[in-house]
C-alpha cells in the first residue's frame, strides 16, 4: 500500500464532509476550506502515484493501479474546471465517486501486473483513463444539470437550487470537459485497437465494441452541439449515457484484470 | 348609519392567475368603471386597485346592502359566472380599514414589504381623484394608509429583506445564465411593472436592452429612460431569436407568445436558453411555452413562488408592523370620533373672536397707526385662543372617548352657537385632507 494512502483518504473524507456541508448551509467559506481540502489530497495522492511508479507500479499495470489513477485524474479535472467557475455543486457529486474509487481501488484484490502489456498497452490504458476522468466530471455536472433544470421548470427552489451552479456554467463544463477528453479518449480508442489485435488478431471484443459505442456517442454529441444547437438537457443525457457506456468497459476491466483485455 | 369603509375584491391570497386576470380591469377602462359605480345606490364614493395580484373596489357604503350591490357589481362588471364567486372577499368598517391599512403597508402582499404595492394604491387613488369619484370616508381614510405605509417602512426592517418580484427575475437570470454580463434584454411592452423589472435587470449587469411595444413612440420613450434601443413591433421575431432574457408586460388581452412561435424561434437559436418573464396580466405567454425545450418560462404567480420563501425570515418583523397597524386603527377612531366636536369647536372659535374682533374694529377708531391697529387684532385673537384652549382640549377628548357624548350640544346650548355656519363647516371638513399624497 503506499504510504500516504491513509493521509489521502481521509482528505477526501474531509472534502467530502465539507462540500456536503456547503450544500446544507450554502457558505462560500465552505466551499472554499472543501476545494482545499481536496487539493491537499489530489497532491497526497499525486506523491503516491510517484511512490509507486518508483516501485515499479506505473498505472497501466493493472485494473486496480488504472482505477486509482482514474479517481485521480477525475479530481485533478476538477480541480481544473473549478479554477475559473464556482461550481462546488458538482464538487459535492464527484468527489465522493473519487473517493470511493479510490478506496475499491485499495481495497481489491491486487492483480498480477499483466504481461503483455506494451508501451502501446500503457499508451492505451493511461489515456483511457484520462478521457475517462474527464467524462466523469462532466457526467457530475450532467447529472446536477438535470436536476437543476427539473427544479427551474417546475419552479421548485429547493436547497440545492439555491445553492446551485448556473445552467449555462454546467453546460460550458460539460463542453470543455468532452471537447478535451475526445481527443484522449479517441487515441486511447485508436491504441486499444491495435493493442488488441497485436494481441489477438481481433477487433471486436466486447469491451472493445461498447468502447466503440462511447466514442460514437461523443461524437454524436459534439458534431450535434455544433450543427443541431444541442445544448442543456439533451447534451446533458447524452453525456450521462456515454460515461455509463465507457465506465462499463473500465468496470469489465476491473473485473476480470487487463488479462480481460489479453484474452 | 354614517358611510363606512367597504371592500369587494379578490387577490394573490383567494384567487389564482387565471381568475385574476379575469377580474383585472384595464388601465383605460378604470375611469368609467369607477364612474358607473358611484351610481349604484348606496355608493358615494369609490377607488379601483387593479394589480396583478389583486382587485379590489373600496367605497364609501350606507350600510350592508351597499356592500352585497358593491359585490353584485364586480360580478355583472366583470361577467363572473358563480363557480368565481367563492374567490371573492368582503371587508366592512373595522375590518377594511384595517385590510386598506394592511395592503398600503404591504403586509398583504405575496412578498410581505415589497414596495410595489404603495405606488399601486397611491395610482387608484389618483385615477379615482381624477374620475372625481373620492368621497370624504376615502379622502380620510387612504391618505392615512399612505402615512402608515411610510411610517412601517421607515420604522421596521420589513422592506429591508424582501424581494421583489422584480428581483426575483433577476436571481432565476443568474441561475440560469450565471453572470449576466454580455446578455441581452428584451422588454415587450412598455407598462410599468415592465420598466421596474428592466431596471432591476439592468442593475444585475445585462449589457444590452432592447423595448418593442405596439405604439412605437412608448417603446422609443421607455427605451431613453433604460438606457436601451427601440424597435418596430414587427422585429419581434428576429429579436426573440437574439436576445436572453424577454421581459414581457403588454396589456394585450390574449397571449403574444405561443408556443408555435417560440419552438419555431428556438430552432433558429440553435437550443441556447431563453428566460421568458411574464409579468402581465393578463398573460402575454401562454403557458404551454414552458415546455419548450430550454426555455424558462416564469408568470408572476411561478415568480411569486420563487420568492415566498423570503416570508418566513420577515415574520417578525412584519409582527412589528402589524402592531403598528392596529395602534394606526385605534388612532383613526379616535380621530372619527373627535370629529363629532369639530363643528362645536369651529363654532365657539368664531363666536369667541367674533365678539373680540368687534371690540378691537371699536377700538382701533383711537388707534394711532395702522401698526396699532394689527397689533391690538393680534392680541385679541391671542386672548380668544388662550382663553379656549382648556375648554376645547377637553371637549374633543371627551368627543373622543365617548362616541356618546353629550357635552358638544351642551355648549351649543350654552353660547347659543345652533345658528350660522353650518354649511360652511361641512365644506370645510370635507375638504380633501391630503390631494398631495396622490400625487
Amino acid at each position: 500500500m503506499p504510504p500516504l494512502f491513509p493521509a489521502t483518504l481521509a482528505l477526501y473524507a474531509v472534502a467530502c464532509a465539507l462540500y456536503l456541508a456547503h450544500l446544507m448551509a450554502g457558505s462560500q467559506g465552505l466551499a472554499r476550506a472543501a476545494r482545499g481540502a481536496l487539493a491537499a489530497a489530489f497532491a497526497s495522492q499525486a506523491l503516491d502515484i510517484g511512490w509507486l511508479c518508483m516501485h515499479g507500479m506505473h498505472p497501466a499495470v493493472n485494473a486496480r493501479e488504472a482505477l486509482s489513477f482514474a479517481a485521480w485524474l477525475i479530481c485533478g479535472a476538477y480541480l481544473l474546471s473549478s479554477l475559473r467557475k464556482r461550481i462546488p455543486v458538482v464538487g459535492a457529486l464527484v468527489v465522493p465517486v473519487t473517493m470511493v474509487l479510490d478506496l475499491a481501488a485499495r481495497l481489491s484484490p491486487s492483480h498480477e501486473a499483466v504481461r503483455g502489456v506494451t508501451t502501446l498497452g500503457a499508451v492505451h490504458i493511461t489515456l483511457a483513463t484520462a478521457g475517462l476522468a474527464l467524462f466523469a466530471v462532466a457526467a457530475g455536472g450532467a447529472v446536477i444539470y438535470l436536476i437543476e433544470e427539473r427544479a427551474l421548470k417546475a419552479h421548485r427552489a429547493g436547497r440545492l437550487f439555491k445553492r446551485g451552479t448556473a445552467l449555462e456554467t454546467l453546460d460550458t463544463l460539460n463542453r470543455r470537459c468532452i471537447v478535451l477528453g475526445f481527443p484522449l479518449f479517441t487515441v486511447a480508442v485508436i491504441t486499444g485497437a491495435v493493442w488488441g489485435l497485436q494481441l489477438h488478431d481481433k477487433l471486436f471484443t466486447p469491451q472493445y465494441s461498447i468502447a466503440a459505442a462511447a466514442w460514437i456517442m461523443y461524437a454524436i454529441l459534439l458534431v450535434a452541439r455544433v450543427t443541431a444547437g444541442w445544448r442543456g438537457r439533451r447534451a446533458a443525457i447524452m453525456t450521462i449515457g456515454g460515461f455509463a457506456t465507457s465506465l462499463t468497459v473500465l468496470l469489465i476491466y476491473f473485473v476480470r484484470g487487463f488479462g480481460g483485455m489479453a484474452g | 348609519m354614517p358611510r363606512q369603509l367597504g371592500i369587494v375584491g379578490l387577490s394573490h391570497k383567494t384567487a389564482p392567475i387565471d381568475v385574476r386576470e379575469r377580474v383585472a380591469f384595464a388601465e383605460d377602462a378604470l375611469a368609467e368603471a369607477l364612474r358607473r359605480l358611484v351610481e349604484v345606490p348606496g355608493i358615494g364614493e369609490a377607488m379601483i386597485v387593479s394589480t396583478c395580484n389583486r382587485v379590489e373596489l373600496y367605497a364609501g357604503v350606507d350600510g350592508r346592502d351597499a356592500i352585497e350591490a358593491l359585490q353584485r357589481f364586480l360580478i355583472d362588471e366583470r361577467s363572473l359566472p358563480s363557480s368565481l364567486r367563492a374567490h371573492l372577499y368582503t371587508h366592512d368598517g373595522n375590518e377594511a380599514l384595517r385590510h386598506l391599512f394592511r395592503v398600503a403597508a404591504s403586509l398583504d402582499s405575496m412578498v410581505v414589504g415589497e414596495s410595489q404595492i404603495l405606488g399601486q394604491v397611491k395610482e387608484a387613488y389618483a385615477a379615482a381623484l381624477e374620475a372625481g369619484t373620492l368621497g370624504p370616508v376615502l379622502q380620510r381614510a387612504v391618505p392615512r394608509a399612505f402615512a402608515l405605509a411610510k411610517r412601517v417602512r421607515t420604522e421596521t426592517d420589513v422592506a429591508k429583506s424582501s424581494a421583489s418580484i422584480a428581483s426575483a427575475a433577476v436571481d432565476l437570470a443568474a441561475q440560469i445564465f450565471g453572470e449576466l454580463e454580455g446578455k441581452h434584454v428584451l422588454v415587450v411592452g412598455a407598462g410599468k411593472m415592465g420598466d421596474l423589472s428592466a431596471r432591476h435587470l439592468k442593475a444585475a449587469g445585462i449589457s444590452e436592452l432592447s423595448v418593442v411595444n405596439r405604439t412605437e413612440a412608448r417603446a422609443v420613450e421607455l427605451a431613453a429612460k433604460l438606457g436601451g434601443r427601440a424597435a418596430p413591433w414587427d422585429q419581434l421575431d428576429q429579436l426573440l431569436a437574439k436576445v436572453d432574457i424577454v421581459l414581457c408586460s403588454t396589456g394585450a388581452t390574449e397571449p403574444i407568445l405561443r408556443r408555435d412561435r417560440v419552438a419555431k424561434v428556438m430552432r433558429a437559436r440553435k437550443g441556447r436558453w431563453l428566460f421568458l418573464i411574464d409579468i402581465a396580466v393578463p398573460r402575454d405567454v401562454e403557458p404551454d411555452v414552458g415546455s419548450v425545450e430550454n426555455v424558462y418560462l416564469y408568470d408572476v404567480d411561478a415568480l411569486e413562488k420563487v420568492v415566498a420563501q423570503n416570508r418566513a425570515a420577515r415574520a417578525s418583523e412584519a409582527t412589528e408592523a402589524e402592531a403598528m397597524v392596529d395602534d394606526e386603527l385605534k388612532r383613526y377612531h379616535e380621530h372619527e370620533l373627535s370629529l363629532g366636536a369639530v363643528p362645536t369647536i369651529k363654532l365657539l372659535r368664531a363666536r369667541f373672536l367674533e365678539v373680540a374682533l368687534a371690540e378691537v374694529e371699536r377700538s382701533a377708531a383711537r388707534a394711532s397707526s395702522e401698526k396699532d391697529r394689527a397689533a391690538m387684532q393680534q392680541m385679541a385673537e391671542a386672548i380668544v385662543n388662550k382663553l379656549l384652549h382648556g375648554p376645547l382640549t377637553k371637549l374633543k377628548k371627551d368627543a373622543a372617548e365617548r362616541p356618546d357624548s353629550e357635552l358638544p350640544a351642551l355648549v351649543r346650548t350654552l353660547f347659543d352657537l345652533h345658528t350660522g355656519h353650518t354649511e360652511e363647516i361641512r365644506i370645510d371638513l370635507d375638504e380633501p385632507a391630503d390631494k398631495k399624497a396622490a400625487k
